[in-house]
């Protein structure tokens, strides 16, 4: 949410720290500044509330409060500490809630007199520096007040509802099946019964979904003259369910989600009114305040019961904290957190106020009074020596040997996509239609990559791709597989796919002292591709349990990634005719040395002797980093090459 | 012509987790696994996510379809007690969005004290870019004992990060929010390009990694909430401890250079092989 500097200043008579100390002291005690903007004279906070806080911190006023914590300057005033006037009940409006449970308090105000215009330019301003648009004088102050206090309020045009005589009813129900509204902006919704929603109690037509949106039949306008403001509390769950559904997520319904305190609409209805007499002239005719709130023992933002006192020692918050906090330190704390608390032998009983939710149990007080103590306190100490060894996990311990042994025939590691086209286990909510299905065999996958190795083969250096995989497969339930794979880019007798994957796999078993590995089972065997999956639960089943993991040894210099071109590459042969006696390597310098960076590999493919001299044949790759190669470019590159070469003493290039 | 047998190359997920776990071990910390396939309960409820709270919205979920078809008994160890319950029945089936649903299953098989990392795979239902992916490895530890503190969960932060990234490195705490522990924390490292100064070797925007600040957020962790350990049978009267949790790629990504997190499951032997 974003947060005006200035009116946050406008809790305090001391001026605040400037806007950078500010959001620093935030960021390491509260939440964190996404960002600090400034407009104008004055400075924007984007603020990061964390999910548990919403229910107090996404209001002015409870981030004045957090800054009133963390700097020590009081409060000038906090309206939720101010007294809530004995209001008179309106003669002329009733309120009826059909399902306490949806709505724990409802509170409604009856004010005559209304001039729906302008808003004066302070409070344009105060909407316009955290991104809200205003619109009038009534709509402006609701949303005033919410941003201010958090407390997400509506407003009706009184003479828009049906009259019982002079009685204006208005009522709060859960929607029928198939109950349409037409919610303020034009948008139409089809509601069922688990909806709440605000109705016209004579006429019983829809006119707010609660909590969410207001609805068209009774939106302010122009010629308004009398209102009733709402103020209400609804049960968190049921909001976030009707929002979801309807795909209608609004300031008001992220308020409500969280769970807020039902206090909260008596202060903020005192607020508004109070606003809405001075913009406009009007006069407040009556308060009705309906709902069981203060019977079921008020709500916390948990769903469980009204957090009370909560006794704490210095010693229990260091246990948990890891400080060193004497009791002096421990009341400052509370002092400063501004909970009511009282001594009690060795520990403190401290109340948060009803605003903070959040804070029910030993733990929750314990992080309140760490955060404001700060983090940067703790020392950091190393855990305690273990008594024994850990336990080794077995199947680590085989898979660990796996990858061992088959990188040291000369395999790669991969990891493929579990997501894709095909299997048995469909997804709810796939990302894509062609990524709905959970995995039933590594073998599509490992097949993808040795086609995908195939295409950079020049670029690999390599005439032969090995890869494997250990990862789980779905069907009728999970299972840990090992899927080996050969291909070869070109058939040669004494090394064919197949055969290099049996080799591997028998060898796999001898290391392993396991039976022999059944390639007959479940693969694909070919000269020109190979590959063979294999559960590893029954196979490790049947191996001893591993004593000791094989002993780390760290590289002596870590791998540092170089970035992998996505241009294509351009592949050019030169052969070249040396004096006998001069190594490849040698023709090989010159040709790197002349071709520059634009050379990405070369590779040494053929080499006989003729008449007293040897004839070297070169396969050189070009790519560039930064776009696709022309020919004329690669030709360039060869031309200077071929210069080079032929300038050498005894050197002709074929 | 002959070409010699080139070495195989591990795959540098597997790198780090050979790395993790030896530096865990000597830790006293067991490795520990679970099903990829999780219940509802074991992924959220156990951690004091319950259904239709906000808290949910911090996870973003693949749900499996016809959850119900699929007995619960292929894809998990039973919790007895909770198979018998009537929630059972409702439960639905998912591809697990943390490894802490492992952490659950240990401390319900396993008397306290403990300590375990649990390195694996898991699933957001996220758009991929190039530092976001539906799939990708998390790590995760817990430490349960008499007397542990954040003391000790800063200070095996700050041995594992000295082993692991091989300088230096200091941890800071931020206040954070995750419902399955209390105090959450965020974890910052110093940044290892300019060693916490901000500052660039050369040129004068300052450090690209950190963006100048000297800190990089790395994790989230904090002492495991009492709810959690009384729901698998440890008393939190009696017994405490921290929880971490972080993705091994951006570990990688931070570690190694690499630039985007599509790579580590393409299957490029160009990347694959660089380690």
């Amino acid at each position: 949410m974003l947060f005006s500097y200035r009116w946050l200043q406008t809790y305090f008579n001391e001026q605040l720290p400037e806007p950078k100390k500010l959001a620093n002291l935030f960021t390491f005690h509260s939440f964190e500044v996404e960002e600090v903007l400034t407009e104008g004279d004055d400075a924007v906070f984007e603020i990061a509330i964390l999910p548990n806080r919403r229910h107090d911190c996404l209001s002015h006023r409870g981030i004045a409060r957090e800054i009133s914590v963390l700097t020590g300057i009081p409060l000038a005033r906090d309206p939720f500490r101010e007294k809530i006037p004995k209001w008179n009940t309106p003669d002329t409006l009733v309120a009826s809630i059909d399902d306490a449970d949806g709505a724990p308090r409802y509170m409604t105000a009856l004010m005559r007199g209304v001039s729906v215009g302008e808003s004066p330019d302070w409070l344009k301003e105060r909407l316009r520096a955290i991104g809200q648009k205003p619109k009038n004088n009534i709509v402006d102050a609701t949303n005033y007040v919410m941003f201010e206090l958090g407390q997400p309020l509506h407003v009706f045009d009184a003479e828009k509802f049906t009259k019982e005589g002079d009685t204006i009813k208005i009522g709060v129900r859960n929607a029928k099946e198939g109950e349409l509204i037409t919610a303020l902006g034009g948008d139409e919704y089809i509601l069922d019964k688990n909806d709440l929603i605000i109705v016209d109690g004579v006429s019983d037509s829809p006119l707010g979904i609660a909590g969410i949106k207001g609805g068209t039949a009774c939106e302010i306008g122009s010629k308004t003259k009398n209102i009733i403001i709402e103020s209400a509390n609804f049960n968190p769950a049921r909001v976030r369910r009707t929002a979801t559904r309807l795909g209608l997520r609004t300031d008001a319904s992220l308020r409500f989600e969280s769970g807020l305190a039902p206090e909260q609409a008596a202060y903020a209805l005192k607020e508004v009114i109070m606003l809405i007499e001075k913009l406009t002239g009007a006069t407040l005719l009556g308060v009705r305040d309906m709902g069981k709130w203060e019977s079921a023992g008020g709500r916390s933002s948990s769903g469980g019961k009204k957090s009370t006192a909560i006794p704490l020692s210095a010693q229990e918050a260091n246990k948990l904290l890891g400080t060193d906090m004497n009791d002096g330190v421990l009341l400052d704390m509370l002092g400063e957190l501004n909970f009511s608390h009282k001594k009690d032998e060795d520990k403190v009983i401290a109340t948060p106020p009803f605003e903070r939710l959040d804070v029910e149990t030993k733990e929750d007080l314990i992080e309140e009074v760490g955060r404001v103590y700060g983090y940067e306190k703790i020392a950091a100490i190393p855990l305690p020596g273990a008594d024994k060894s850990p336990a080794i996990n077995k199947n680590f311990y085989y898979t660990e040997k796996i990858r061992d042994i088959l990188t040291g025939l000369g395999f790669s590691e991969v990891y493929t996509h579990a997501i894709g086209g095909e299997g048995i286990i469909a997804l709810e909510n796939p990302l894509a239609e062609d990524k709905k299905f959970l995995r039933t065999t590594l073998q599509k996958g490992l097949q993808e990559y040795l086609a995908k190795a195939e295409t950079n083969a020049e670029l690999l250096g390599l005439s032969q791709i090995k890869i494997f995989e250990i990862g789980s497969v779905f069907s009728q339930k999970e299972e840990l597989m090992l899927g080996v794979a050969v291909g070869n880019l070109k058939v040669v007798a004494e090394s064919g796919a197949d055969d290099t994957l049996r080799r591997a796999l028998s060898s796999l078993a001898e290391e392993l002292h396991a039976k022999e590995i059944d390639t007959d089972a479940e693969g694909v065997f070919s000269p020109k591709e190979a590959v063979f999956t294999m559960p590893l639960a029954d196979f490790f089943e049947k191996l001893p349990s591993g004593k000791e993991y094989t002993a780390y040894q760290k590289p002596e210099i870590e791998p540092r990634y170089r970035p992998i071109s996505q241009f294509p590459f351009v592949l050019r042969d030169i052969a070249v005719f040396v004096p006998e006696g001069t190594a490849h390597d040698e023709v090989a310098a010159v040709i790197k040395n002349e071709a520059g960076k634009l050379l990405v590999r070369i590779r040494l493919f053929d080499e006989f002797k003729k008449g007293g001299k040897i004839s070297y044949a070169f396969r050189l790759v070009f790519q560039s980093h930064e776009k696709t190669l022309t020919d004329n470019e690669v030709n360039e590159a060869m031309a200077r090459v071929v210069n080079a070469l032929n300038t050498q003493e005894g050197f002709v290039v074929r | 012509m002959q070409e010699k047998m080139p070495q195989g190359h591990l795959h540098p997920l597997s790198q780090m987790i050979r790395e993790i776990n030896a530096i865990f071990y000597d830790l006293g910390f067991e490795f520990a696994e679970g099903p990829e396939i999780e219940t509802e309960h074991y992924n959220f409820d156990a951690l004091n996510i319950p259904a239709n709270h906000p808290a949910r919205d911090m996870w973003d979920t693949f749900w499996l379809k016809n959850s119900q078809q699929f007995s619960i008994f292929n894809f998990q160890f039973p919790n007895q007690k909770f198979l018998n319950s009537q929630n059972s029945k409702t439960q639905r089936l998912l591809l697990r969005t943390h490894t802490s649903p492992v952490q659950v299953r240990y401390m319900e098989s396993h008397k306290p004290p403990l300590r375990i990392i649990a390195p694996g795979k898991v699933y957001r239902h996220e758009a991929t870019d190039a530092t976001h992916e539906a799939e990708f490895f998390q790590l995760e530890g817990l430490a349960i004992d008499k007397n542990i503190t954040l003391a000790h969960l800063k200070g095996t932060l700050e041995t594992f990060f000295r082993k692991f990234f091989g300088y230096e490195a200091k941890v800071r705490f931020r206040p954070s929010f995750f419902p399955f522990v209390e105090p959450g924390v965020e974890v910052d490292v110093e940044c290892f390009k300019c060693e916490g100064s901000g500052l660039a070797l050369s040129g004068v925007e300052g450090c690209a990694l950190c963006k100048r600040t000297g800190w990089i957020e790395i994790m989230g962790a904090g002492m495991v909430h009492p709810k959690v350990l009384s729901g698998v049978g440890i008393d939190p009267r009696l017994w405490q401890g921290f929880a971490f949790g972080v993705g091994i790629e951006r570990l990688g990504m931070l570690k190694y250079g690499v630039d985007d997190i599509r790579l580590f499951l393409s299957g490029d032997l160009r990347f694959i092989n660089q380690f």
